[in-house]
């Protein structure tokens, strides 16, 4: 079971997460949702053990992370928002980088890379550098990265992005089967559609806040409405219909 | 049999190769080659072997040329039969101890931002399971390699055609190889201490400044660095002969020169150094060994502040220089550009050609060397004599 305990963490003196609790099981897959700087990508980043929190712990089955981090992220798929890779290699080269540094078997890993890169169709592309991939490809190979060691712990964060529509139903329904394979998943995204769907739980952040954490379910029934609406109800007081309208309205304004 | 001694060392290395440690090595030789900055096309990648073959060419080149100054059958018809060797290579000695201090240095300021592991690094290595304490070590072995291979590099073949055009003079092998190797010794501590020495540079100013600030004033540091390395090889016209005709110990301002070190140094080692080059020279060795300490000191210090710590970093250019430069490159369009047209080449031509760190120091290398050469060949022919 993966716990966040009272994560707070403070850039200076300001506050990007405080006091954050819930914990993780197996086969839970947890959706995080926020607006912009509600402390998601903070979160995510304490998770992975990339930042150490001001206060409180991550512990993964009972023990802190920060205790033995290699140990960690062994068992971790990490899925970051930009997929800041090397340009200069090949995406087989990158797997086989990533493979390598995580301690894989070479028959194995070498297997795998191929299989999953025909499955994220990218094996025609496999040989080309990844200077010269698509956004989406990027992405694909991030998330081969990810999946290529069947760590226990994966935490997406707005994997979608950049994705085509092919490749996004086939990641919410490969998130859903993780999910009944026991894995545990934290899933950070803007796309509300995407979180009630794959999602069994959700945790909604405001400020570094949490402002409301239950089943996708009871935080819809709760309120009688859909995770958007109670999104919207709870997070922002923006009316997004005269917003829109506004824009338009300046749209067509013409000049004097 | 040998063949099969051939394979068996082959495999070996292959898979010592796969080992983690070593892939990550490989993998940050490669980074400082090719990579380096967050951009992901903007770098200026010539490729491996294009960039060694242009280090190792003005080695090359200066020593063809010598062959006409070193001629046995042209000495002869100029009718100078009695030369001494150690005497008249002092300037060609200092003039490729000083070449490759500044094309190692050069290598070292283009090659800053990839030197250190940086946010890519960071994000793609660090939430594997290594420790950041194996990244340091294997990044550390990937700059020892490359500042080894570089200074074997622009070195290589000076280091066997100028010994052989002098020892063509004295008719000796053993001469020539004493003095191969005195000056291969030279000029690759020279080309070691270059590099470390714009390394502690650059790496106190990493270590001491917060990251932004350190991002900002790097430019202009890296610029510095590269006008006293122009200007250290320009010194190659006029300081071997006043070095030489010297009466009694050299001018403070020489202590400050690490090329007249190296210089004094090889005398030494060849054993015709007169007493202001031999002291000139002692200063050589202790100050390769501070050097190499403050550039692992720095490296340590900076890796802890800013590799370490990259999660807590924001990324962006502070909104007050951006504003500056919207400023100014509005003041262009107002007061020098007048039809859109102008605007637009002006403004293209100029992004593309300050793309990145890599290409303005291209830049500002070239128009100060150039600079540089206009300023001494208008000074004075005399000196130009001096080199010939």
């Amino acid at each position: 079971m993966l716990e966040a305990v009272h994560l707070t963490k403070r850039y200076a003196s300001l506050p990007a997460v405080q006091d954050l609790s819930f914990s993780l099981r197996p086969g839970q897959v947890l959706g995080c949702l926020g607006p912009n700087g509600s402390g998601k990508s903070t979160t995510v980043k304490m998770l992975t053990g990339l930042l150490q929190p001001t206060r409180g712990v991550v512990q993964f089955d009972g023990h802190n992370i920060q205790d033995n981090l290699e140990a960690y992220r062994k068992r971790l798929g990490y899925v970051p928002e930009e997929p800041n890779l090397y340009p200069y290699l090949t995406g087989w080269e990158y797997l086989e980088l990533i493979g390598t540094l995580r301690g894989m078997l070479r028959r194995s890993l070498e297997k795998k890379v191929d299989s999953l890169l025909e499955l994220f169709s990218l094996h025609p592309q496999r040989h080309a550098s990844i200077g010269s991939y698509s956004k989406g490809m990027r992405q694909r190979i991030l998330l081969i990265a990810a999946l290529m060691d069947d760590p226990d712990i994966f935490i997406f964060d707005e994997p979608l992005s950049g994705l085509d529509v092919t490749s996004a139903l086939i990641f919410k329904n490969l998130v859903q089967e993780l999910g009944r394979e026991g894995k545990l998943v934290f899933y950070c995204s803007h796309v509300l559609e995407v979180v009630e769907r794959v999602c069994s739980d959700v945790l909604i952040l405001r400020k570094g806040v949490v402002i409301a954490q239950d089943s996708v379910e009871n935080i819809g029934q709760i309120l009688g409405q859909s995770l958007e609406n109670t999104f919207l109800h709870l997070v922002d007081d923006t009316d997004t219909m005269s917003v829109a309208h506004d824009i338009v309205t300046v749209m067509k304004m013409k000049a004097a | 049999m040998i063949t099969e001694g051939i394979d068996a060392m082959f495999r070996q290395w292959e898979e010592h190769n796969k080992r983690p440690f070593w892939r990550m090595v490989r993998l940050f030789i490669v980074r400082i080659f090719r990579g380096g900055g967050d951009s992901d096309t903007e770098g200026l990648d010539l490729g491996i072997g294009l960039v060694l073959t242009l280090l190792a060419l003005p080695g090359g080149f200066v020593s063809i040329l010598l062959f006409e100054k070193y001629g046995t059958l042209l000495q002869w018809m100029r009718g100078a039969t009695d030369i001494d060797p150690f005497a008249s290579t002092l300037p060609d000695e200092y003039f490729f101890i000083t070449l490759s201090m500044a094309v190692t240095g050069a290598v070292a300021v283009w090659r800053w931002d990839a030197i250190f592991p940086d946010r890519r690094d960071y994000m793609n290595l660090v939430p594997l399971p290594i420790s950041t304490r194996t990244i340091f070590v294997a990044n550390l072995l990937a700059v020892l390699f490359l500042v080894g291979l570089i200074a074997i590099d622009v070195n290589a073949a000076s280091s066997f055609l100028f010994p052989l055009v002098v020892g063509a003079t004295q008719n000796a092998f053993l001469f020539f190889l004493k003095f191969a190797a005195v000056h291969a010794l030279g000029v690759v501590l020279a080309s070691v201490f270059s590099f470390f020495a714009v390394f502690s540079v650059l790496g106190v100013g990493m270590a001491i400044l917060p990251p932004r600030a350190f991002k900002n004033v790097s430019p202009y540091v890296r610029a510095l660095v590269v006008i006293y390395l122009v200007t250290l090889l320009s010194t190659t016209f006029a300081l071997p002969d006043f070095l030489r005709r010297l009466p009694g110990s050299p001018p403070a301002w020489t202590r400050l020169l690490p090329s007249c070190w190296f210089l004094g140094l090889c005398q030494s080692m060849r054993g015709h150094a007169d007493p202001e080059l031999s002291a000139l020279g002692r200063m050589a060795l202790p100050g390769f060994g501070a050097v190499l300490g403050i550039a692992f000191c720095v490296y340590a210090v900076g890796y802890r502040r800013h590799f370490v710590r990259i999660a807590e970093i924001t990324e962006g250019r502070s909104s007050a220089r951006a504003a500056k430069k919207s400023q100014l490159s509005a003041g262009v369009d107002r007061w020098v550009l007048r039809t859109p047209f102008q605007k637009g080449c002006f403004h293209f031509v100029w992004k593309t050609l300050f793309r990145s760190e890599s290409h303005r120091l291209v830049l500002k290398l070239r128009s100060g060397s150039r600079g540089k050469i206009c300023q001494t060949r208008s000074q004075s022919q005399n000196q130009v004599r001096l080199f010939c």
